[in-house]
């Protein structure tokens, strides 16, 4: 009988299959041996994995800031400017022009040349393209007139109008204008100088394959800093259980924790790496919009009519009691695990902000006046919210700060409603102000000045609305337009303390972000302020 | 029998076109790709520029005529987010999908079918009761948290398997067996309970009269009869694995088509969740014509009532 003996013979070799596929681990030494030499990092998410700055967003920056040198460096502490690839910069005809004078002998990976004012000027004019939207491109297509070169070491861009932001947009993790080599994209295409780029930075990407791994190689004797680790794996775990247990089991050495993965993190031994005050935490009281846009609620208690007086007074205190509802403490012991502060801060004001003022306190947690407040503003019986639970880049534990949130306000006698949405439908809707007047938690990362902020989110022309949107447009053209440092400051501390003053959002402190590494991880210099991996050339060997 | 394949044929080719329709719709119903993409500096100017180059702001049905008549063609267009043709990016990922899928279908064949069968002949017997401990347990244990325990085990305190990621033969077996183990349990039950079925009947009792040896009754006589579900559900389920799983591609950090659909799915990148809809659906479509075309063969009274 052929047939039954093939089926025996087929069920026979398949079971051994499945025992020798079982039976393996016992046979063969897992390659989670650690490499001394090797740095693996585990990240959540990293974007589009696209190196190109017309291209990129934040959220690659983890991904590929090592490959590159900025034009400007950043103090690790003061997050001032310093010279990288720029050794000068500085403007000229009333802003309209800026001059970047640029560090000679600098090379390009893979023997592409030294990198000069030509690669410069092609990385920025690729802007242009009808498909760029990512880093800065809109603002160069906007703004820029033209780019000259007038030796191979110096770039001068003109504007159309004067510009004083221009060069926190060449910096090092808020500007994108990473310098790409004109020869190597020329040569292989955009696609492919996408997925494996070439710059001059401390590290050479090697190969990778998207959605899983890169894999980077240190330049020796680079001019800015050589790495201490010869070799740098960035893995793309997105489960924060599965990079917990990477950590280990040795296969990673450094991920980013928080909550109760930071407590087991702790428990297990691990060094926590701790970037202080670096995402400012509110919750967005949605509604508080222009006329024409569908979230526009003057008759929401926390919005208030305009022209209304008293109408805004009261709103002005039922968001006050929205604040003062709230146990910021409780958040900061019992989610953040005491990697918060009281810091004080306006929306987007850090500490190394011009202008700063350690008067804006986070609101006390007093229920007592909370209610008090709200009886004032005729809203005794408290009423209905909705809220949105959701996870962000910037607010990674986004549903659980909601939720600490919304069962203090229940406590006031507010009605919540949670509405969970996720990032991909919630955050369209929050651009075109269509979010049904949900609120969600936020976390401000750190821009150079608290004002280009505003203009990106707190207009009723800007694309987000993250606090509102209308009604202080003339405050902030006036400091955008306003092309002197000091006066420009000014003008931003009034704006920062009538916002402060406002209640406009729901302030919970300021979170710092934490890492768990592993022992062969030394000390890590990361970049004050940001949220993100970044700075992997200054990690030094323990011990 | 011509007749019916035809039928069948026609059904899956409407089958097919409808899924076309109805993901095309859905996700241009959940919302507009480029409010997610463009950074807060764009204007509503720019979005609309950007809308015109990717041609998202032509008509719905001017947008479907090309999306079909690419498809049919193997391209499914450009991914929005990726900049790469997003059949590229399919077939890329969906390597490592086989290969995970591939490995979960070995270790079904290997379990379910001999340990449901052999349940099912020592029907009572203590192999009978841990089988059917092994299948509840096996069916009521949600995948993402057999993967982390198994992590766990084999990983963190064993040190034995890598806990994530694709790269060498061991990477595999945690997540193979984490995507497998569902499948060998709900493969088991009802093999042993077709097996059952069969195995009271008056032509097994026959064979036995006769003389056969206990193999041949089994399965030869028994086992033939009673695959017929079996094979049904065995086809669907192997599409299935085959498909990969989104759980278990997370848990894992395996880098295969599930985890590319998330992503295209939270970024809104129509051509990929398009593009993968449509070969999965081609997949499921196709093995169940192949499985009614099957039955029809071993079964002519399903031939004629057709």
């Amino acid at each position: 009988m052929p047939a039954a003996i093939a089926r025996r013979t087929f069920l026979a070799r398949t079971g051994a299959a499945a025992a020798a596929a079982l039976a393996a681990p016992l046979a063969v030494p897992s390659r989670a041996a650690a490499q001394t030499d090797r740095l693996t990092v585990a990240l959540g998410q990293w974007g589009t994995e696209t190196s190109l700055p017309w291209r990129n967003t934040q959220a690659e920056k983890p991904l590929w800031d090592h490959v590159f040198d900025p034009l400007i460096q950043r103090d690790f502490k003061t997050f001032a400017g310093r010279p990288g690839l720029a050794t000068e910069w500085k403007p000229s005809n009333e802003l309209r022009t800026w001059t970047f004078k640029l560090r000679p002998g600098v090379m390009f990976h893979e023997g592409y040349g030294e990198m000069t004012a030509e690669d410069l000027k092609f990385t920025v004019e690729q802007s242009f393209k009808p498909d760029a939207i990512g880093g800065s491109a809109y603002f160069f297509r906007n703004n820029l007139d033209r780019i000259e070169i007038p030796e191979k070491h110096t770039l001068v861009m003109h504007f159309k109008s004067r510009q004083w932001i221009v060069p926190s947009l060449f910096s090092q993790y808020v500007g994108y204008q990473n310098a790409l080599s004109r020869k190597y994209v020329e040569a292989v295409g955009e696609q492919k100088a996408a997925l494996h780029p070439i710059g001059t930075g401390p590290y050479r990407h090697v190969e990778g394959k998207q959605g899983d791994y890169h894999r980077f190689e240190a330049v020796p004797n680079h001019w800015r800093k050589p790495p201490v680790f010869k070799e740098l794996v960035i893995r793309r775990i997105s489960e924060p259980a599965t990079r917990m247990a990477g950590l280990r089991s040795g296969e990673i050495d450094i991920t980013q924790v928080f909550g109760d993965f930071l407590e087991q993190a702790q428990k297990a031994g691990f060094r926590i790496h701790e970037n202080v005050n670096a995402a400012q935490y509110w919750v967005i009281l949605a509604g508080q919009t222009t006329p024409d846009r569908e979230d526009y609620c003057p008759a929401c208690p926390w919005v208030g009519e305009p022209g209304n007086a008293k109408s805004l007074e009261n709103a002005r205190k039922v968001r006050q009691a929205l604040n003062l509802a709230v146990n910021k403490q409780a958040i900061r012991n019992g989610l953040w695990k005491g990697k918060g502060s009281e810091t004080p801060y306006s929306y987007y004001y850090y500490p190394f902000h011009k202008g700063y003022s350690a008067e804006w306190k986070v609101p006390p947690h007093d229920p007592e006046r909370a209610r008090k407040l709200l009886a004032e503003a005729g809203q005794a019986g408290g009423f209905e919210v909705r809220v949105n639970p959701y996870v962000q880049l910037v607010a990674q534990d986004g549903p659980d700060v909601m939720e600490a949130v919304a069962l203090d306000w229940e406590k006031i006698g507010l009605k919540v409603r949670r509405a969970p949405e996720a990032t991909s439908s919630f955050g369209p809707k929050g651009r075109m102000r269509k979010t049904g007047k949900t609120f969600s938690v936020y976390g401000a990362p750190p821009f150079d000045e608290p004002v280009a902020a505003w203009e990106r989110v707190l207009t009723a022309k800007s694309a987000f609305n993250l606090l509102l949107d209308g009604a202080y447009d003339v405050e902030v053209e006036a400091a955008m337009r306003e092309m002197d440092a000091d006066k420009r400051a000014k003008l931003s501390h009034d704006l920062g303390q009538k916002l402060w003053e406002g209640y406009h959002g729901v302030q919970l402190g300021t979170r710092a972000i934490t890492w768990a590494t592993t022992r062969k991880v030394g000390a890590w210099q990361t970049l004050a302020y940001t949220v993100a991996e970044t700075n992997y050339e200054y990690i030094a060997a323990a011990g | 029998v011509y007749r019916y394949i035809l039928g069948r044929l026609v059904q899956a080719l409407v089958s097919l076109f409808v899924v076309s329709m109805v993901v095309f719709a859905l996700v241009r119903l959940s919302g507009d790709p480029i409010q997610i993409m463009a950074p807060p500096e764009a204007s509503e100017k720019d979005i609309a520029a950007m809308r015109a180059h990717l041609g998202l702001d032509r008509p719905w049905t001017v947008q479907y005529w090309r999306f079909a008549t690419l498809a049919l063609q193997g391209d499914f267009g450009q991914s929005i987010r990726f900049r790469r043709p997003a059949r590229d990016l399919i077939l890329e990922r969906y390597g490592a999908t086989l290969e995970l899928g591939g490995l979960a279908v070995l270790i079904v064949i290997a379990v379910a079918i001999p340990v449901g069968v052999y349940a099912a002949v020592a029907r009572g017997s203590k192999l009978d009761y841990a089988a059917r401990a092994f299948a509840a347990f096996g069916q009521a244990m949600p995948p993402f948290w057999l993967g982390l325990l198994l992590v766990l085990i084999f990983g963190v305190l064993l040190h034995l398997l890598p806990t994530s990621g694709r790269g060498t033969p061991l990477h595999i077996v945690l997540p193979g067996i984490t995507l497998g183990w569902f499948a060998v349990a709900g493969l088991m039950r009802l093999t042993r309970s077709s097996m059952l079925d069969v195995l009271g009947s008056e032509y097994v009792k026959l064979a036995r009269i006769k003389g056969l040896r206990e193999r041949q009754v089994i399965w030869k006589h028994a086992f033939k009869n009673a695959a017929l579900p079996v094979v049904t559900f065995g086809a669907l389920l192997f599409v299935a694995l085959l498909n990969g799983s989104i759980i278990t591609e997370t848990v894992f950090s395996w880098p295969g088509l599930g985890l590319l659909v998330i992503e295209a799915v939270d970024s809104r990148d129509y051509p990929i969740v398009q593009g993968v809809v449509l070969c999965l659906s081609a997949m499921y479509i196709g093995i169940n014509l192949v499985v009614d075309v099957l039955y029809a063969y071993l079964n002519p009274k399903i031939r004629y009532s057709a």
